[in-house]
């Protein structure tokens, strides 16, 4: 027989495996990856709601010399259907770096590192409401069902940390899954154990049940009892599943001390949270400061994916689960929302930098559509998945490089036009993994990320 | 030096003539394969790894990798791949090896020098549908089922039965004999999981185990199965199966994850139907069609049973506010057949959307076929009740409505008389006169408006379609759904007898239609013809309150509540137009919807007094909302026009009296009406008292009717077939059908087809439906199923391991009438049921998946049962075993009363594989994750289980209170050495908490996990 790692892990779950997992969150397997990897580990720093790439890392001169103009072209259908004039930007631009990547004064601490970017400006989504459109970026469907990018990660590669999940979410401040639910972080028609856990970072308990609810002395005379008791259990029952679900007491034991651990930043010198952020008066800053600064430890600690929560700063629509939509009061909106994030993942890339970590870690930004050009009402954009940017860095990315482009206008994508399933293939490529070959098999079909599309952006590549 | 001798050889055998057996040869044996397991990837369209297979040319010319087929070699890269033999490159890739026979040819073919006649590469590599469609109908599923007769065995004393004796010759060909029966207590603990859900008391434990060592194991087990078969709770187990092949919930999903009103009565719906062993014919009969059937299944309180099974429907999950809504209606279709055809077929019809089917005998063109049938419902909420029952009092009521109706016209006819007074004397008007006059001054359709402008000249009116008029023929094309309305419109002037207050009577509406002739608790769900959206603007004349909307539904999207969705909530009993600004949606198909409120398929609010009447439609591009044309009069001069509305109004009365009202006199007689210029209190008309108490009396009796959600039939539409799926891209209508592999018959009728379906799927010849439902009981009883992909019984499914057992059970399903209780009762009686898990070596040997059932299969309890032991155990399962459904936080119901949201599903349940709600799920995942073992070691609900549990048993010494926990979790009594154990292990805790400990270390054992 020539099992394979995951086929062997695929049937342990369904429960026709011979093998007593006692290592549930398996060590990754020499030769797991479908080619030499680029980079261990991904952060996802996800902007739920949808950044306004205009304003950002797409910006147009052309809006600011036609604003309050009508669109020159014709409108697609919106959301709020309450399209108004071409709107400039409330954010100047200008080159950046050494490689001149033109960005606005919105992420003023992300743009110092504009040469360690590659920045996609041709992203296409195929959904212009918010779960939907969640959904679509997380698992390439847009409806619930499907296995997260995370969950395939931790199918195709496993974690390098026993005692840790393969994929986790981070959350703090009262930031909550995108709208659509923890669906889109689960693990699909994949075994359970790639689902994410959800650590909520700033909370006494991270992790649901993670605090022992018995004092260490008594919970291990219990455990000791539970395997003394299993043992009669499983000797009667001859059942492979029995073994591994004893096996399971262990990690869950392990997981009890791993994953608080996580979340003490104690350790971390003043100068490391000043970095990051963690002492700013701007609580939201401070909130998604700590998320980063958890971030760093878990690639650190060997977890393969970690996705980031941004927290709610309640302006323009935007509520806990898309902070970033704002159909009205974009300047205000955004500027709560960038200053939110723009030190401590600026912080975080630096951070990984310093620590040996750049090489192994792939870091991506992204929202699940842009903005329009135009206005809705009189100081809010709509939805635009016709074209928005989103960006790379870290191990294996051609750091100082943009890729594709939008019109003028900066509304429809035009040049090198990528899609959610591109940036998937991406995503995977550096992990060394063929997005065409990591396949899973479930109601008689065999299913992708990238289900029947997808190409890796090779330019963004090192 | 060896390649080239190769391929000059190859080269020459191309060239030289092939013998007539050397070409049957490849075109019998070889051709097809390339053709269909190979081209896709190694032909005209894609060339992966450099590959053609198309031609002979490609194979002697190899592919990256180099010579991929050497004539004569048996260790042939080609051959090698096809045996799995090449790790990482294991052909056809992502697709079942091929069958031994066929790789069988392939080493053969090779042997003989690899003839192939194929000159020149295929143009497209497609092979014709009708041949890949001929060849794949061969499959067994898709055969007939052959009842054959239980075959002999050797060891005939083990078992008379005949399942066991299909199983015993199994294992007596592998050389396996049968484990050792299970003991009594095992056996009555699984009987009653596997039934109920639930553990056994220790008392039935400990009956059952007597009775079996006194009497006839056999018959004791006939008779315990028959009591749990009988108990309610053997539905609320079995319903919750039923439950996974429907994706069931109770929201939509996506952003607001909005509620799917009433679904809890589709839970309860197969909860009845199971322990009422309802055929599963006529419940998969009621899930495709039972609002259509002759003669419907009724429940003792005049529910329409039947009706509820339509309601998995529409348990889709629906995008919020789509801008594409055509594309949401694809998806929402596909998730309707994905459901159906999995669930009741094994078949993954769905895979056929976007191009024809890749490994099964289902065509792009079947799908469309289908995709008709569905797409051409409407979402709906139905109503449920006898309408018989829904008709209370409704003759006494019509009766005392008409006395009522005279009683005030006697009062008007006296009161027109003082009408000219009013008019022409200014300091005796009354007060409402005074207001009427005032608004008058603005309002062209305003009856006193002539008086107050005399001589003024009506504004003319913008051009229109007026589509349909409710009140004249065009009512009958309207779709009608409750009981409030009637087959006929009503005519001008009807009203409701006003159901308490002052007023009798408040509003006369037009002629068209009106929920609320009888009573405001009577419904309505009215929906227009279809039509494609090519004016601006939609308006609709209408009135009501209590919370009734008009609504357009665009392309069947039932949730549309954002500016882009027109929509309005009545809320005025004075009739009026409603404009709708229709640009956003140009182009696309709707209807118009008009519901009175609980029968909204999107919940706004409760209220079970609800009525509208809708009596006009126009579309126009101006964006004026249409005007009521101007109320004119003749007469100019003050005492001539007084008189002229004096005698209008008569006549106005009169008419109404004779039922023969006209629209100008409707205006002008419920203006007079609405404004309290006639009388309309019960102080005014005092004749009217007694009688309109007497209907109140009567009204107040009127039931208000149950609804559910479902699907109403409007005329059936031929889907369109779509290129690569794209919606946007439509073709040729494909008439609707049944599927070409199973007969194909076109759906003839007016309507969607459900009906039809129904009797597709139904029909007892069909081969599919007995063997997929039977190896769904088969799998719940034993484990797993006869066919381990219950929901896939095609190519990428897993072939039977007993086809003839499988055969045998579908006939006699059959023939027995469809009795799943039948069924389940005579697979828990059979011997295989009831051995000892322990397998024998041989078993564990040489059948370590125990295929062949030569003993039981330890099982996992599903996350319901886990949930529902510990509350049982604790004391706390004391809720309803019915109804609206219980919060996820909830400690006294079952689980299957708890509520579904799609997007807060209990995260108890979820740890333990409870589903996730999007597709048919027949067999669910059994994971083993660290969270599970940290929710029963450390959630807080576990260990008030624990508490409570341990807390039933307050007294006796520690040794008694111990085997108490044991007793009622494993119904057994412990070992001496566990007992020791325990007690041992347990020292660390404290007096006051031990049997709490004791008991929370006991729901961590494998034992109360696993089911052996």
């Amino acid at each position: 027989m020539n099992l394979t790692r995951r086929a062997m892990l695929r049937q342990c779950s369904l429960g026709f495996g011979s093998l007593a997992l006692s290592r549930l969150f398996a060590s990754e397997a020499a030769g797991a990856t479908h080619f030499k990897p680029r980079v261990k580990h991904v952060i996802l720093a996800y902007m739920s709601g949808g950044v306004s790439h205009v304003d950002s890392f797409d910006p147009k001169p052309e809006l600011t010399r036609r604003h309050g103009q009508p669109m020159p072209v014709p409108v697609r259908p919106t959301v709020f259907n309450e399209n108004g004039n071409i709107f400039g930007s409330p954010w100047a631009a200008k080159p950046r770096g050494q490689c001149g990547s033109v960005i606005t004064d919105l992420f003023p601490h992300l743009a110092e590192m504009a040469d360690d970017l590659a920045i996609v400006r041709s992203m296409t989504s195929k959904v212009n409401e918010h779960a939907q459109g969640n959904y679509f970026f997380h698992t390439g469907q847009p409806f619930a069902g499907h296995p997260s990018a995370g969950a395939w990660a931790s199918y195709g590669l496993g974690s390098e940390n026993e005692n840790l999940p393969a994929f986790v979410v981070l959350q703090s401040g009262g930031a909550s899954a995108p709208l659509g639910g923890v669906g889109m972080f689960g693990s699909g028609f994949l075994p359970a154990q790639h689902q994410a856990s959800i650590l909520r970072v700033d909370e006494a308990e991270p992790l649901a049940n993670i605090h022992p609810h018995d004092a260490d002395p008594l919970q291990r005379s219990k455990l000791a009892l539970i395997r003394s008791l299993d043992s009669r259990f499983a000797e009667s029952a001859h059942d492979p599943q029995v073994e591994a679900a004893i096996a399971n007491y262990e990690t869950a034991y392990r997981m009890q001390t791993a994953v608080p651990e996580l979340t003490d930043l104690r350790g971390e010198s003043t100068a490391t949270q000043s970095l990051y952020g963690i002492d700013s008066p701007d609580k939201l800053t401070s909130g998604y400061a700590r998320q980063c600064l958890v971030a760093r430890r878990l690639v650190e600690r060997g977890v393969r994916f970690v996705e980031l929560s941004c927290l709610n700063a309640g302006i323009g629509l935007g509520n806990a689960a898309n902070p970033w939509d704002q159909h009205g009061k974009i300047k205000e909106g955004h500027g709560a929302m960038a200053h939110q994030v723009d030190q401590p993942l600026a912080a975080l890339l630096r951070d990984l930098k310093a620590r040996g970590l750049w090489e192994d870690t792939l870091v991506v930004w992204a929202g699940e559509f842009g903005r329009t050009p135009f206005s809705q009402g009189s100081d809010g954009r709509d939805h635009n998945p016709y074209g928005f940017s989103v960006w790379l860095a870290g191990g294996g990315v051609r750091g100082g490089t943009t890729y594709g482009a939008t019109d003028d206008l900066g509304y429809m994508a035009v040049e090198n036009i990528a899609t959610i399933y591109d940036l998937h293939a991406t995503i995977l490529h550096l992990l060394g993994l063929d997005h065409e070959r990591l396949t899973y098999r479930y109601g008689g079909r065999d299913f992708r990320l990238t289900d029947v599309h997808g190409k890796v952006m090779k330019p963004l590549l090192a | 030096m060896r390649f080239i001798f190769i391929f000059l050889f190859a080269s020459a055998l191309g060239a030289r003539a092939l013998t007539s057996g050397e070409v049957e040869f490849f075109e019998k044996r070889i051709r097809p394969v390339l053709v269909e397991e190979c081209q896709e990837c190694h032909g005209a369209e894609k060339q992966k790894g450099g590959l053609r297979l198309d031609s002979r040319e490609g194979w002697q010319k190899g592919g990256d990798s180099g010579v991929v087929l050497k004539t004569g070699d048996a260790q042939s890269l080609l051959l090698r791949s096809i045996r799995h033999e090449e790790a990482d490159n294991e052909m056809p890739k992502k697709r079942p090896k091929l069958a031994a026979a066929v790789i069988a040819d392939f080493e053969r073919w090779v042997q003989m020098g690899a003839p192939d006649p194929r000159d020149k590469p295929s143009a497209t590599g497609a092979r014709p549908w009708a041949a890949v469609f001929n060849e794949r109908k061969a499959w067994w599923s898709l055969q007939p089922v052959r009842a054959g007769e239980p075959p002999a065995v050797q060891n005939a004393g083990w078992s008379s039965d005949p399942v066991d004796r299909f199983l015993l010759a199994k294992m007596e060909a592998a050389h396996l004999a049968p484990a050792a029966d299970a003991d009594a207590a095992t056996l009555c603990r699984r009987l009653t999981f596997v039934l109920t859900g639930l553990p056994p008391t220790p008392e039935e434990v400990g009956a059952f185990a007597q009775a079996c060592e006194r009497g006839d194991r056999k018959t004791e087990i006939a008779k315990l199965s028959a009591r749990l078969l009988a108990s309610p709770r053997f539905g609320e187990h079995w319903g919750r199966h039923w439950l996974d092949l429907v994706r069931f919930a109770e929201t939509h999903g996506s952003e607001g994850d909005p509620v799917i009103p009433e679904a809890w009565r589709y839970r309860d719906y197969v909860i009845r139907a199971f322990n009422a062993d309802v055929p599963a014919d006529q419940l998969i009969r009621e899930h495709l069609a039972g609002d259509l059937l002759a003669a419907p299944r009724w429940s003792a309180d005049g529910q329409d049973e039947s009706m509820l099974g339509t309601a998995h429907l529409r348990l889709v999950e629906h995008g919020y506010q789509p801008v594409d809504t055509l594309d949401e209606q694809v998806k929402t279709v596909d998730s309707q057949l994905d459901v159906a055809m999995k669930a009741f077929q094994g078949l993954t019809v769905t895979c056929a959307r976007c191009h024809d089917h890749k490994f099964d005998a289902i065509s792009q063109r079947d799908y469309t076929a289908l995709y008709g049938v569905f797409a051409s419902c409407r979402p709906a909420m139905l109503t449920l009740d006898r309408p018989e029952l829904l008709a209370k009092n409704r003759d006494a009521l019509a009766a005392l409505k008409t006395q009522i109706k005279a009683a005030l016209a006697t009062a008007w006819l006296v009161e027109a008389e003082r009408v000219p007074r009013f008019l022409l004397e200014e300091k005796d008007r009354p007060e409402p006169w005074k207001t009427a006059l005032r608004d008058a001054e603005k309002a062209p359709a305003n009856p006193l408006h002539p008086w107050v402008r005399p001589g003024e000249k009506p504004a003319a009116s913008s051009p229109s379609r007026t589509p349909w008029e409710p009140a004249g023929a065009s009512y009958a094309q309207w779709f009608r759904h409750g009981a409030g309305l009637g087959a006929q419109a009503v005519s001008a002037g009807d009203f409701t007898v006003q159901p308490e207050g002052d007023r009798v009577v408040v509003e006369l509406v037009p002629a068209g239609a009106f929920t609320a002739a009888i009573s405001t608790r009577q419904n309505g769900l009215l929906t227009s013809p279809r039509f494609r959206i090519e004016s601006d603007f939609i308006s609709v004349r209408v009135s009501g309150s209590g919370g009734a909307w008009v609504r357009l539904i665009v392309d069947h999207y039932p949730l549309g509540s954002n500016s882009t969705y027109p929509r309005a909530e009545l809320k005025s009993d004075e009739t009026g137009w409603v404009r709708f600004d229709t640009r956003y949606r140009r182009g696309s198909m709707a209807y118009l919807e008009c519901a009175t409120a609980n029968d909204l398929s999107r919940f706004e609010k409760k209220s079970d007094r609800s009525w509208f009447s809708l009596s006009s439609v126009r579309f126009h591009d101006d964006a004026a909302t249409p005007a009521e044309p101007p109320f004119s009069m003749t007469a100019a001069a003050p005492a001539a026009l007084a008189e002229q509305y004096r005698t209008a109004l008569i006549e106005s009365i009169r008419a109404w009296q004779a039922d023969s009202l006209t629209e100008p006199q409707r205006v002008l007689l419920d203006f007079f009406v609405h404004r309290g210029l006639l009388p309309t209190t019960l102080d005014r008309v005092e004749a009217a008292r007694p009688l309109v108490a007497e209907y109140r009396r009567l009204e107040s009796e009127v039931p208000v009717p149950r609804r559910a959600p479902g699907v109403l039939e409007a005329i059936g539409v031929d889907a369109p077939f779509l290129p690569r799926g794209d919606h946007l891209k439509p073709g040729e209508p494909v008439p609707r059908a049944w599927l070409s592999a199973l007969g194909g018959q076109p759906f003839a009728t007016a309507q969607s087809g459900r009906l039809q379906l129904a009797e597709a799927i139904t029909d007892s010849h069909n081969p599919l439906t007995a063997r997929v439902l039977v190896n769904r009981v088969w799998q719940h009883v034993f484990g797993r199923g006869l066919v381990g992909t219950p929901d896939n019984f095609g190519k990428m499914g897993e072939l039977p391991t007993h086809p003839e057992l499988l055969d045998f059970l579908a006939a006699r399903f059959v023939a027995e009438g469809w009795s799943l209780k039948k069924l389940i009762a005579e697979l828990v009686n059979t011997r295989a049921f009831a051995l000892s898990s322990e397998p024998s070596s041989q078993a564990a040997e040489r059948d370590a998946a125990n295929a062949l059932l030569s003993h039981a299969r330890v099982r996992r309890l599903d996350a319901e049962s886990i949930r529902d032991s510990l509350l049982l155990l604790s004391g706390q399962l004391t809720g309803e075993a019915s109804g609206p459904s219980a919060d996820i936080a909830d400690h006294s119901r079952r689980s299957i009363f708890l509520v579904v949201r799609r997007n807060a599903l209990s995260p108890f349940l979820a740890v333990f594989d409870a589903p996730r709600p999007f597709s048919t799920l027949g067999r669910r995942d059994v994971t083993n994750v660290p969270a599970q073992s940290l929710t029963l070691l450390n959630d807080p609900f576990v260990l008030t289980c624990a508490e409570r549990w341990a807390a039933r048993f307050p007294t006796g010494n520690a040794d008694e209170r111990i085997r108490q926990l044991f007793f009622t979790v494993f119904g057994r009594s412990p070992a001496d050495a566990e007992l020791s154990d325990l007690t041992v292990a347990l020292a660390a805790s404290s007096a006051k908490n031990f049997y709490r400990d004791a008991a929370h270390t006991l729901i961590n054992t494998k034992e109360f996990l696993y089911l052996r």
